[in-house]
C-alpha cells in the first residue's frame, strides 16, 4: 500500500512538473506511460489559462497588442520559469518586464504594460519604486503610441494604504 | 435518501465580477449563487462587503478551487481553515470542491488535474476528505472534473470511481452535466449508462455550461451558451435524480447578461416545469 502511495504521489508530482512546463523528464518517468496528446493537451489549455488571465491584468496592453499578445506570450513563456496559475502575479510582472527589455519598434508597450502590472505587486510588497521613461500617469490610451519613450525618465514611488488601495508620491 | 434533508435551491449562476451590476439588478430571476471560495479568503474590506450585501440578497454556496482533495501529499491545512472560515461566515446548505488534484511535488499548479481512476486514489482522497470534514462540519459534494488525461492505470470506470467515493465519505456529487458530457464524447462511452449507474440519492447539484469543439476532441472553455446535446442530458439527468440546485457557469466571452437569464430559465423549465413562466 505504502509503494502504491509512493507511486501515486511521483506521478502527481511529474506531472505537475510538466504542466507548468519544467522538465520533469528521468529514466524511470511514469508520464512516459501516458499519451503525449492528452499531456500537450493539457500543458496547452493551462497556457490559455495563463494568457487568458495575464490578458486581464493587463488590458490596455492587450487591446493595443492584438493578435501579438498572444504570439509574445508564447515566446516568452517559453523560457520564463511559471510556478503555477497562484502565481500569476508574478508571472504578469515578469511578462511586462519581459515586454520592455524586448526589441521592438513599439518601445512604449513594455511601459504601459509595467504601469499596468503595478497592481500585481501589492500581495508581493507594500511598498515599491519604478521607474519609467516618461511620466505615466493620467495619460490617455491613445498617447501611449505616440510617446518619445527614451527622452525623458520618471520615478514612482507607491504605497500600500491597506487593503489594496495605492498612493503614489 | 441522502439528499432528503437539504433545501431545494433552484436555479443560479457562478458569480462573477463582471455581472456584479446585472446580479443585483436581476435578483428576482436568479435563485442562490456559487461563489468561487478562494477568491473570497481574507477579504479586503470592500470585498467583504460585497459578501454581505450578496448573502442579504441570495443564498450563497461556497465552491473551492485549491483544496486539492486528490494530492497524495495531502492537503494544506491554510487553505482549508480559510475555507473553514468562509463556511462559518455564510452557513450554506453544502459547500463543494473537484475531484482533482491542483498541487503536488511543492508546485501549487492551481489548475484541476485529474486522477487515475485507482484504489489508491479513492484511499487518498479519503483521508483528505476526512481532515476536511473535521474542520467544515456542513454536508460536503464533491464535482466531476474532465478527463483530460488519461491513465493506464485506471481500475474504475467514472460511474464506479464516483459511486465508491461518494458512499465512502458520506458525500454527495456535484455532476458537472458538461464535463460528463465532453468525458463521454472524447472516450467513448455512453453518458446516460454512466448516469444510470450513479447513486440518485447523491447527486444534490449541477453545473452547466456550452463547450467547443477544436479540431481533436471537446473542450470545456467555460465561454459557451448550453449546447442541445447537454440541454438534452439536464432532461435526464433531472428525471434520474432530485436535484436541488443547478448552476449555470461561464468564465470567457461573457455575453450580455440577458442571454444568461434566458438560459436560467430554460434550465428553471427542466427543473420546475409546473413553475417556470
Amino acid at each position: 500500500m505504502r509503494s502504491e502511495h509512493e507511486s501515486l504521489r511521483k506521478l502527481q508530482a511529474e506531472l505537475a512538473r510538466c504542466l507548468i512546463g519544467h522538465d520533469g523528464s528521468s529514466g524511470d518517468c511514469q508520464l512516459q506511460h501516458l499519451d503525449k496528446f492528452d499531456l500537450d493537451r493539457s500543458r496547452e489549455t493551462l497556457l490559455r489559462k495563463r494568457i487568458s488571465q495575464t490578458r486581464a491584468l493587463l488590458p490596455k496592453t492587450a487591446a493595443l497588442l492584438g493578435t501579438d499578445f498572444q504570439k509574445w506570450f508564447r515566446e516568452f513563456a517559453d523560457k520564463h520559469h511559471f510556478n503555477g496559475l497562484h502565481a500569476i502575479s508574478q508571472d504578469t510582472i515578469a511578462f511586462a518586464y519581459w515586454l520592455s527589455v524586448k526589441k521592438t519598434d513599439r518601445l512604449w508597450i513594455g511601459q504601459l504594460a509595467r504601469w499596468e502590472s503595478i497592481d500585481c505587486h501589492w500581495p508581493l510588497a507594500r511598498t515599491f519604486i519604478k521607474f519609467f521613461r516618461f511620466e505615466p500617469i493620467f495619460l490617455p490610451i491613445n498617447v501611449w503610441t505616440t510617446l518619445p519613450c527614451e527622452k525623458s525618465i520618471a520615478g514612482a514611488v507607491f504605497v500600500s494604504m491597506g487593503g489594496f488601495e495605492r498612493s503614489r508620491f | 435518501m441522502w439528499n432528503n434533508n437539504l433545501p431545494e435551491l433552484g436555479v443560479g449562476i457562478g458569480y462573477r465580477d463582471v455581472y456584479r451590476t446585472d446580479i443585483f439588478r436581476n435578483h428576482t430571476q436568479i435563485d442562490f449563487l456559487e461563489i468561487t471560495a478562494d477568491h473570497f479568503f481574507e477579504p479586503r474590506p470592500q470585498t467583504k462587503e460585497l459578501l454581505a450585501l450578496l448573502s442579504d440578497r441570495f443564498p450563497i454556496i461556497p465552491h473551492g478551487l485549491g483544496l486539492s482533495l486528490g494530492s497524495a501529499d495531502g492537503i494544506d491545512h491554510e487553505y482549508l481553515k480559510q475555507f473553514a472560515n468562509l463556511v462559518l461566515l455564510l452557513d450554506p446548505p453544502w459547500w463543494s470542491e473537484h475531484i482533482s488534484f491542483t498541487r503536488a511535488g511543492g508546485i501549487d499548479i492551481g489548475h484541476l488535474t485529474p486522477l487515475p481512476k485507482t484504489r489508491e486514489s479513492l484511499r487518498c482522497l479519503k483521508e483528505n476528505i476526512q481532515v476536511a470534514l473535521e474542520e467544515i462540519r456542513k454536508p460536503l459534494i464533491l464535482e466531476n472534473v474532465t478527463q483530460t488525461i488519461r491513465f493506464p492505470q485506471d481500475t474504475f470506470d467514472e460511474a464506479s470511481f464516483l459511486g465508491e467515493l461518494v458512499d465512502e465519505n458520506d458525500c454527495g456529487l456535484l455532476l458537472d452535466v458538461t464535463n460528463l458530457y465532453i468525458n463521454s464524447v472524447n472516450h467513448r462511452f455512453d453518458p446516460l449508462e454512466i448516469l444510470h449507474r450513479l447513486p440518485a440519492d447523491r447527486i444534490v447539484q449541477l453545473h452547466f455550461v456550452g463547450f467547443h469543439h477544436d479540431g481533436e476532441s471537446l473542450v470545456d472553455s467555460h465561454a459557451h451558451t448550453t449546447n442541445p446535446e447537454i440541454w438534452q442530458l439536464l432532461k435526464e439527468v433531472v428525471r434520474f435524480a432530485s436535484i436541488k440546485g443547478a448552476i449555470l457557469e461561464r468564465d470567457e466571452h461573457f455575453p450580455l447578461f440577458g442571454e444568461l437569464l434566458i438560459e436560467l430559465d430554460r434550465m428553471r423549465s427542466i427543473l420546475q416545469p409546473s413553475e417556470a413562466g
